[in-house]
């Protein structure tokens, strides 16, 4: 068996409220860069579902610049670190330079790819200058009082830089080594949010909160003159040049994003994002690039919601948007089609701030789930005959029409926080069973509340085949086994079956339980990485230790899935790790190692079938969602 | 380190040349005797030649406690892994050693065997590779192999 990595479907960019997204384009205009969580991940523009994945940093990251060469990316996080690593495969470290005490916020290269700046919130200073690969000094940054929010350098020579601040000013730099030069005070009115050297040098512009756009001359420094006074309704965010030094492009929190002519000061083109009339936070645009080396005059910006936004002149509204969670991914579902039937592989994940996004696995594309989500973390989904369900740490049960992908309206409110969700059927009839944490509620497929059965223990995970439900308790390594029966729409009756102990002294309570699609086999993954078979037959009572050798997790096991063969298994835990199993040969297993970033929370195995290989689809603590081929099953 | 007093039998050093010269057995499996005085030859790989017989013992080994009763035991063993490259360039074999502790065992147990193991690794010249099994899982052959071959091996 072997386990490999065919597809990333990236995070969206980490975005903060009031502050920049920092955006970067690799020269050649193919590929952009962004922080996302721990990760900075690298993605073909044409294809977002071709990614890159760094995980080289061990605190939450901030910002990404490709070097002119495109060569190297350099990184930095909250911490103050700086990391310049392979823009290629995004595994090899050059080097690691702690530059301030706080967090980067921005960082520029020369147009040698020699020199790096990265500036941001620090202590002693805001921001230095080194060398990329031996993290030498080659000046400093000073003349700020306050955190430092963009850098810019001049490609040419002489070499200049230019520095924004919260302090309103704007201090220019000569190089090599870079020192202070001059200031540009009393101009922006707030925040200096953005700064940008034109492609050939010749020009400064800055941007701020004070939706000012000033600007000054590449090689002096001096102000020259502001343009679009009172254009812009809210604080500008970004800036980014067009290649031929004519034209810049501006984001701001008016949710539109606008290009000007830097000679006439003319707005030549603006984009709104969002509603027609009426105002939305999550529109706000809080980066932009302009990728340089393309024929096709597309400009990308970010929304504060996280969503990435084609821009092209000729349409007022973006003409693509790709989608994704900027959160830790917390629970991942499957459509019962897509499982069963071999329809269209298409799995619904949910994330800490309660945003749902639904991906078509076989084109790699997300759209987040429209209407009324979750306000809080998406704890289950589970499906039935055209919807899914899910639960959340806002106590509620929401639907979503699969067909739509949007919620219905009806969100019944649970009695207590609930641990997972199944559907199990008597009578031919859906049921939606939630475990919470004393009881198990039934719900009919329309949100009604038909019963709350409460339990004798704390339950810690469901899961349900036919009218057969499993529910793990955390304070035990027990499962409990219950039958639910009823023909009646509006009153099925849950009865105790049996409950399956543990023998073992060492093992600890259960974290997930799942079904094998014929019901024959059900897996319960444990606090501590076991993961124990149970064998039985579906109506009767017995069950027996199939297999304990599933046991390569070193930490709590969050989910299981089977194949629809019943014949393997795949799993992740909190050690971020994702392992496929055998039933026949619990010896052969295959890991897919630090798979996600903080541990995999959701795994589920995709109908999509060919010549042998499977696939399979893992999302975790970095917010992305990965998509495995594993092949040669045995 | 403090050692513990117990001797190697000569059994277990004549075995064990079976094992690395005559390659008569594919492992050996030795235990401590129950006054824990002696490390003998417990079994060989003449009953049961497959690695899932010899994973079956060490999972089934059993030790007497103080008061006489049967709990789950340490063992020691030497098993002459085989494993192809993964680079394609043939295939190797290491005498390793396997020091199984199982951490359900009793306590007393395991810490005779803790303090007994240098006795028996220095008896048994040229082990290629020593590995510490606290678990079912360290004794899967894939780990196994894996931590044997420091990663060089075929999946």
């Amino acid at each position: 068996m072997s386990i490999e990595l065919e597809k990333i479907l990236a995070a969206a960019p980490a975005t903060t409220r009031g502050q920049p997204t920092q955006l970067s384009c690799d020269s050649k205009g193919q590929r952009i860069a962004y922080a996302s969580g721990k990760s900075i991940f690298l993605r073909n523009i044409d294809d977002p579902s071709i990614c890159k994945q760094y995980t080289g940093h061990t605190a939450t990251t901030t910002v990404a610049k490709f070097s002119p060469s495109g060569f190297w990316v350099a990184s930095g996080d909250v911490t103050g670190k700086v990391r310049v690593w392979d823009a290629v495969e995004a595994v090899n470290t050059k080097g690691e330079y702690a530059i301030i005490s706080g967090r980067i916020t921005d960082i520029a290269w020369d147009g040698d790819s020699q020199r790096v700046i990265a500036v941001g919130d620090g202590r002693e200073r805001y921001g230095h200058c080194f060398t990329a690969d031996s993290g030498n000094s080659v000046g400093e940054v000073s003349g700020h009082s306050k955190i430092v929010n963009a850098v810019a350098i001049r490609q040419q020579r002489p070499l200049r830089a230019a520095t924004v601040s919260d302090d309103s000013t704007m201090c220019f730099l000569h190089g090599a080594p870079f020192k202070f030069n001059s200031k540009a005070a009393g101009l922006h009115k707030g925040f200096v949010m953005g700064a940008a050297f034109s492609p050939d040098g010749s020009t400064l512009v800055t941007v701020g909160a004070d939706r000012r756009i000033q600007l000054y001359d590449g090689k002096t420094g001096e102000p020259t003159k502001q343009i679009g006074e009172g254009v812009h309704t809210g604080s500008i965010f970004a800036v980014s040049w067009a290649q031929d030094s004519k034209r810049f492009v501006t984001a701001s929190a008016d949710q539109t994003v606008r290009v000007w002519d830097a000679e006439s000061g003319e707005n030549l083109h603006t984009w709104r994002v969002g509603e027609e009339g009426s105002v939305n936070v999550d529109d706000q645009q809080v980066g932009v690039v302009w990728p340089h080396g393309r024929s096709d005059g597309l400009i990308i910006s970010v929304s504060l919601s996280g969503d990435i936004n084609y821009l092209r002149e000729g349409s007022d509204k973006p003409f693509r948007v790709i989608q994704g969670h900027n959160k830790t991914v917390t629970a991942l579902g499957v459509g019962s089609e897509s499982v069963n039937s071999g329809g269209p592989p298409t799995i619904t994940t949910g994330s800490f701030d309660g945003r749902v996004v639904s991906w078509d696995v076989s084109t790699g594309e997300g759209s987040v789930v429209e209407g009324q989500s979750h306000s809080n973390q998406v704890t289950h989904f589970t499906s039935s005959s055209g919807q899914t369900f899910s639960v959340g740490w806002d106590d509620t049960l929401r639907t979503i029409q699969d067909s739509t992908r949007q919620f219905l309206s009806t969100s019944p409110k649970l009695p207590s926080q609930p641990k997972g969700i199944a559907t199990a059927t008597s009578g031919g009839r859906p049921f939606i069973i939630t475990a919470l944490t004393d009881s198990l509620a039934i719900y009919s497929p329309t949100g009604d509340l038909l019963t709350n059965h409460p339990t004798t223990f704390p339950p810690s995970s469901i899961a349900a085949h036919g009218s057969l439900i499993a529910v793990g308790a955390s304070n035990a390594p027990s499962i409990h086994l219950f039958t639910l029966s009823g023909s009646s729409p509006t009153n099925p009756t849950l009865t105790f079956s049996t409950t399956i102990e543990s023998t073992s002294p060492t093992l600890s309570h259960i974290s997930t339980l799942s079904f094998s699609p014929q019901g024959t086999h059900l897996a319960a993954g444990t606090a501590s990485g076991k993961i124990l078979v149970y064998q039985g037959t579906p109506g009767a009572g017995t069950w027996t230790l199939a297999t304990d050798r599933w046991s390569a997790h070193t930490a709590r096991v969050l989910d299981i899935a089977w194949n629809p063969a019943g014949t393997h298994a795949v799993s992740g835990g909190l050690d971020t790790h994702v392992h496929v199993w055998s039933l026949a040969k619990p010896g052969t297993r295959v890991r897919a190692a630090n798979a996600h970033k903080d541990g995999v929370t959701g795994v589920a195995w995709v109908g999509m079938k060919e010549a042998g290989e499977e696939r399979v689809v893992s999302a975790g603590g970095d917010a992305a969602v990965k998509v495995w081929k594993v092949s040669a099953l045995q | 380190m403090s050692q513990s007093g117990a001797t190697v039998n000569q059994e277990c050093v004549t075995a064990y040349n079976d094992l690395k010269l005559n390659k008569k057995y594919k492992y050996v499996i030795f235990k401590l005797s129950d006054d824990n005085k002696e490390i003998v030859v417990e079994s060989t790989s003449e009953d049961g030649p497959e690695y899932d017989d010899f994973r079956e013992k060490l999972l089934n080994a059993q030790s007497k406690t103080k008061t006489g009763a049967l709990s789950k035991g340490p063992r020691y063993a030497v098993y002459d892994v085989q494993y192809d490259l993964a680079s394609g360039e043939g295939t190797r074999n290491k005498i390793t050693f396997i020091a199984w502790s199982p951490d359900d065992a009793g306590i007393l147990a395991k810490m005779v065997y803790a303090s007994s193991k240098e006795a028996l690794k220095r008896a048994l010249p040229g082990l290629a590779a020593e590995v510490q099994a606290n678990d079912s899982d360290d004794i899967e052959w894939s780990s196994l192999v894996k931590t044997v071959s420091k990663g060089t091996a075929a999946v």
